[in-house]
């Protein structure tokens, strides 16, 4: 029932989004402008004009562009004269990949640094991993990726600059888009962790003489791990706009380069097929986020309904 | 001087370097010792002072078109902060009307306004950002609204969350009671009471819009060379990397202080309000 309402909900900010992309392009954009040269003749242009359907009402057109998008038809690219939707669906696994990577990496370094910081609270080590995660929050995601290619391709020339395919190829952009996760993850987990391990049962746990290596692992981290876990999911969408410029700078064949290709090209189908899909993706994250969390702690559900 | 000792050294140090860049930005004519416009390609790539080959003529080095590395920083500023504060305000501005409407009038307005945040939320900012720019064409006064139009959602959740606690207070119930207006209890009973929390969330998201500027300015979308902005800047570097570590190096350093500066401060003002407050804007 709760799951069902999302999705109505999920349903409908799809519709939004395309509708809001529709009206920009409708508003800003002649694409005639774009596919003809610009000493075609006049009869030329009017009569792609009435192919295109670009004289009929805004109504007419918002209804055709409404019946494509539930066949699940999001345009035709001037550029690659291919569906949309084909395009950005081929590009898929590549951007998958790469966010899932950079979330590894996030979770590797950021569950032992949260952990530690909470038990060590105040001392030099939580200090260096804050101040740590300060700058990970801070640092923007193109200039990051650009020192990390410095230091590593440049200078060190252990790793290659660009390409799929070997493993090298994605520990510098999985690094560059994974640093915003972790440094979130690090702050959020050490806050939850401070705040279980001065819980009662804690205390009791460490009364009946169990080792504090378990009190925390087991015992204070399922505890402190749920909201961590929407983090993650919430962040993992996000980054799916930060391979936009990853994908960019280490020449990844996946949709935030396409997106980005298809912008200096002006090749607005499927610019605005690319925000369509990466908004539906996005929110079927969160669907899945919401659904999961709802398995992970009872309590939300109820929560919610309340709301 | 007693309450400068209470305030962490971290605060102090990253408030200078604030500091310093805003006076970059009001007075870059005095302070840069060139024009930041003047190419010289007898003059190109020269390194900064510290490395082998600079000269003190040219601190911070020079470009790929022999243009003054410092000056254009120093200049860079300006676009920088202005898209920061001006966006900024654009954004709480909307924010905080429609956090103010949705909280206090409830109802159909609440859930509406709630749809929207909904929606600007499933766009990610930068992807939005990148799809308008790319329609309207890019320009310092478009970059500055749409960045501004990016950020009002931080500020209506959280006004709106404030808002639905205060709205039942006594003091409200007694403003209606003498017969105020909506307008008038939402401007001079609700207003002042989440200001300093709107001021807290603004510390927080210059940060992110200064970044997004520079994103897009790295992109080409942001504004336009040979205007200086961090952001193009570093554009311009990448070709160099290999020649000229500098041109990427320096600029995105001082961005990433700036903005470490008032995530910095953000963070303090935070940490010093209630901690309700502060799960509400995570």
């Amino acid at each position: 029932m709760f799951f069902i309402r999302n999705l109505f909900h999920a349903v409908f900010i799809i519709f939004a989004v395309s509708t809001i992309t529709f009206i920009l392009l409708y508003v800003s954009s002649d694409p005639v402008v774009m596919l003809l040269p610009p000493d075609a003749p006049r009869e030329e242009v009017i009569a792609l004009r009435e192919s295109m359907g670009l004289n009929d009402p805004l109504v007419i057109q918002y209804a055709r562009f409404l019946g494509k998008l539930v066949k699940g038809d999001l345009g035709y690219s001037f550029f690659y004269k291919e569906s949309a939707l084909k395009l950005l669906v081929e590009r898929t696994p590549a951007t998958l990949e790469l966010a899932c990577f950079g979330m590894i990496f996030a979770l590797v370094i950021a569950i032992p640094l949260g952990i530690l910081s909470a038990v060590k609270y105040r001392s030099g080590f939580d200090n260096l991993s804050l101040g740590f995660a300060t700058i990970g929050q801070a640092v923007p995601i193109f200039w990051l990726a650009l020192m990390l290619m410095l230091i590593f391709s440049v200078f060190l020339g252990w790793l290659p600059t660009s390409g799929r395919g070997n493993w090298k190829n994605i520990v510098l952009p999985a690094l560059s888009l994974g640093a915003y996760p972790m440094a979130a993850i690090v702050r959020l987990l050490r806050a939850n962790m401070l705040t279980v391990l001065r819980m009662d049962y804690i205390t009791v746990a460490r009364a009946k003489g169990i080792r504090e290596f378990w009190v925390v692992t087991k015992h204070a981290l399922k505890n402190a791990s749920i909201p961590v876990v929407t983090l993650v999911g919430l962040q993992f969408g996000s980054m799916l706009a930060g391979t936009i410029v990853v994908e960019m700078i280490f020449g990844w064949p996946g949709i935030g380069r396409l997106a980005i290709f298809a912008i200096y090209h002006r090749d607005f189908p499927l610019v605005q097929a690319s925000v369509i899909y990466m908004a539906t993706v996005f929110i079927i994250i969160n669907l899945i986020v919401d659904f999961i969390y709802g398995l992970l702690d009872p309590r939300v559900k109820v929560g919610r309904m309340a709301l | 001087m007693s309450f400068l000792a209470r305030v962490p050294k971290r605060v102090i140090l990253f408030s200078i370097a604030i500091w310093i860049s805003i006076l970059f930005a009001f007075f870059s004519p005095f302070l840069s010792p060139h024009d930041p416009y003047k190419t010289d390609l007898s003059m190109r790539l020269i390194p900064p002072v510290f490395q082998k080959g600079g000269t003190w003529n040219n601190v911070l080095g020079t470009d790929h078109l022999g243009r003054d590395m410092l000056s254009r920083i120093i200049y860079g500023a300006r676009v920088s902060l202005l898209v920061g504060f001006v966006s900024t305000f654009i954004g709480s501005v909307i924010g905080v009307i429609l956090g103010l409407l949705s909280g206090y009038i409830g109802g159909k307005t609440d859930s509406v306004i709630n749809k929207l945040m909904d929606i600007q939320l499933s766009f990610r900012v930068i992807l939005l950002a990148i799809f308008v720019i790319s329609i309207v064409g890019p320009s310092f006064r478009n970059v500055v609204i749409v960045c501004g139009i990016a950020s009002w959602v931080t500020y209506a959740r959280v006004v709106r969350g404030q808002v639905l606690s205060i709205r039942e207070k006594e003091f409200i119930e007694a403003a209606r009671g003498i017969g105020c207006s909506t307008i008038r209890i939402l401007t001079r009973h609700v207003l002042p009471n989440v200001f300093s929390l709107i001021i807290v969330i603004s510390t927080l998201e210059i940060g992110r819009i200064i970044v997004l500027e520079s994103t897009l300015s790295f992109l080409g979308l942001g504004v336009q060379p040979p205007t200086p902005s961090w952001g193009n800047m570093i554009l311009d570097g990448k070709i160099y990397m290999l020649q000229a570590w500098w041109i990427t190096a320096i600029p995105g350093s001082v961005l990433l202080m700036v903005v470490l500066g008032f995530n910095i401060i953000g963070d303090y003002l935070s940490d010093l309000m209630d901690p309700y407050m502060k799960q509400l804007m995570e």
